[in-house]
């Protein structure tokens, strides 16, 4: 019965179905709390949907009951470099690398890792070195192409994903880097669609939306401006958005003082116009583009015989 | 019998309150638009009702916000008296209150919302919370025209 859960949920979690495997995952620790498999495989369902903390509780309880397992150390890895530990990830990416020296999933960690740093160079061979080990796994494939997009060769990338799509139509990481390789090609309209398909696969997964705010930010440039500033806002963690928030407000109330204070009443109702825009603008603005994003995800269907 | 489900840490509790939880978003309009008093209720009511599994957290944030603003208003009325925050710059110090209120506002907000998306994905019905913010935004006015001692009137305005 165990077994058959687990393959179930792990079905569901490689086709980006990661809510109905932590449905499943759930009913299955109900009945058996001690899976070691099942809590790094819920770890990393709950990673997707950034539920960072639970994530790293079921990584730590997964390497609690089976301390020499890969996948355990590989959760505990994951976990860690979605929480900027980049050191406690390398330590247990190391740990996992002398449990099982030649296991491709262990340097796609090393390159996520390394991504993560900063070495473009370094997480590029990893994940060659990853596509070496398992040619036939999609999921390097798919990296390795996104890193090759990084770095600026768009021709391999492209390749490479469409290599991938065409044995997996469905790869989300692929049908992304595709998508943002027609974006830089300048053809907006196939971006789009497989933006919005990846959306379709997956509605709250990052590359995808990521993508599709690409695709709209080009489209509509005031949209775009509030999608810059929110990524902007949201890039690090929530301490340093509100900080950002009330530090903008700060200077807003600073300046209103100041003006007041040096005789430049007429100022003000400038400044406090200029605010309440800010605010309204910022307040109108995500509900205007989810709403288009919806618009959008209605209008894309597949041309036949894709 | 049910078959029994593990739960998650930062899943909400029931609580026979749920039916009044709002999405976090209305309490934080109001602490911000009818005072940091009437904001703060709605916050601990709402942890309540949602069941947030951080609600201890929260609870002592909304201590913090309290002590906080009164220790920073009875510091900042100290070095006043004393002389040493001359009266232009009084305006430019009473901001720090107004910083606290709002940091511990956000991160209330920030902890029940996490809580709240949970809730809704197991099915909880949020109510419109637009009535009572009016509501309080309305009363709110006419109630801090009443005589209030000054401390008083500073922390929860």
């Amino acid at each position: 019965m165990s077994r058959h859960a687990l393959a179930l949920a792990r079905r569901h979690y490689g086709h980006g179905q990661v809510d109905q495997a932590i449905d499943v995952l759930l009913r299955l620790l109900g009945e058996d709390p001690d899976l070691a498999e099942a809590h790094a495989l819920l770890a990393f369902c709950l990673l997707k949907r950034k539920r960072l903390h639970v994530a790293a509780l079921e990584a730590a309880r997964a390497l609690e009951l089976e301390p020499d397992s890969v996948y355990s150390h590989l959760a505990a890895a994951l976990v860690a470099i979605a929480r900027r530990r980049l050191s406690e990830a390398e330590t247990h990416l190391n740990a996992a690398r002398e449990l099982d020296p030649a296991a491709a999933v262990i340097e796609d960690g090393f390159a996520r890792l390394h991504l993560a740093w900063g070495h473009d160079e370094r997480a590029l061979a990893h994940a060659r070195r990853a596509c070496e080990l398992e040619p036939d796994d999609l999921d390097y494939r798919a990296l390795l192409a996104s890193l090759e997009f990084r770095r600026g060769d768009r021709g391999t990338a492209e390749a490479l994903a469409r290599e991938v799509l065409e044995l997996d139509p469905e790869h989300l990481e692929a049908l992304c880097v595709l998508g943002h390789c027609e974006l830089a090609a300048g053809r907006v309209d196939d971006a789009r669609q497989h933006a919005a398909w990846a959306v379709q696969l997956d509605p709250m997964d990052e590359q995808a939306l990521t993508l599709l705010a690409a695709v709209k930010a080009r489209r509509s440039p005031l949209l775009g401006l509030w999608w810059r500033f929110q990524s902007y806002l949201t890039a690090g963690s929530r301490t340093r958005t509100v900080v950002l928030l009330l530090g903008l407000f700060l200077l807003y109330q600073i300046g209103m003082i100041a003006l007041s204070q040096n005789g430049l009443q007429r100022w003000t109702l400038p400044l406090s116009l200029l605010w309440l825009g800010f605010c309204a603008y910022t307040w109108i603005a995500p509900g205007l583009f989810w709403r288009s994003v919806k618009k959008e995800l209605q209008q894309v269907r597949l041309r036949p015989g894709f | 019998m049910a078959a029994s489900v593990y739960r998650l840490p930062d899943e909400p509790l029931p609580s026979g309150l749920s039916r009044y939880a709002v999405d976090p978003l209305w309490p934080m309009l109001t602490l911000m638009l009818a005072g940091n008093g009437f904001g703060l209720a709605w916050f601990a009511f709402n942890g309540f009702a949602l069941g947030s599994p951080t609600r201890g957290r929260e609870l002592a944030l909304l201590a913090l916000n309290l002590a906080g603003a009164i220790a920073l208003l009875w510091l900042l009325g100290a070095l006043s008296q004393a002389g040493w925050l001359p009266r232009q710059y009084m305006e430019y110090a009473l901001l720090s209150v107004i910083t606290l209120k709002l940091a511990t506002g956000y991160a209330l907000y920030m902890m029940q919302q996490r809580c709240f998306e949970l809730w809704e994905y197991y099915g909880g019905m949020a109510r419109n919370g637009l009535p009572l913010l009016i509501l309080a935004t309305l009363f709110a006015r006419r109630l801090f025209d009443l005589q209030w001692p000054a401390l008083l009137r500073m922390v929860l305005e």
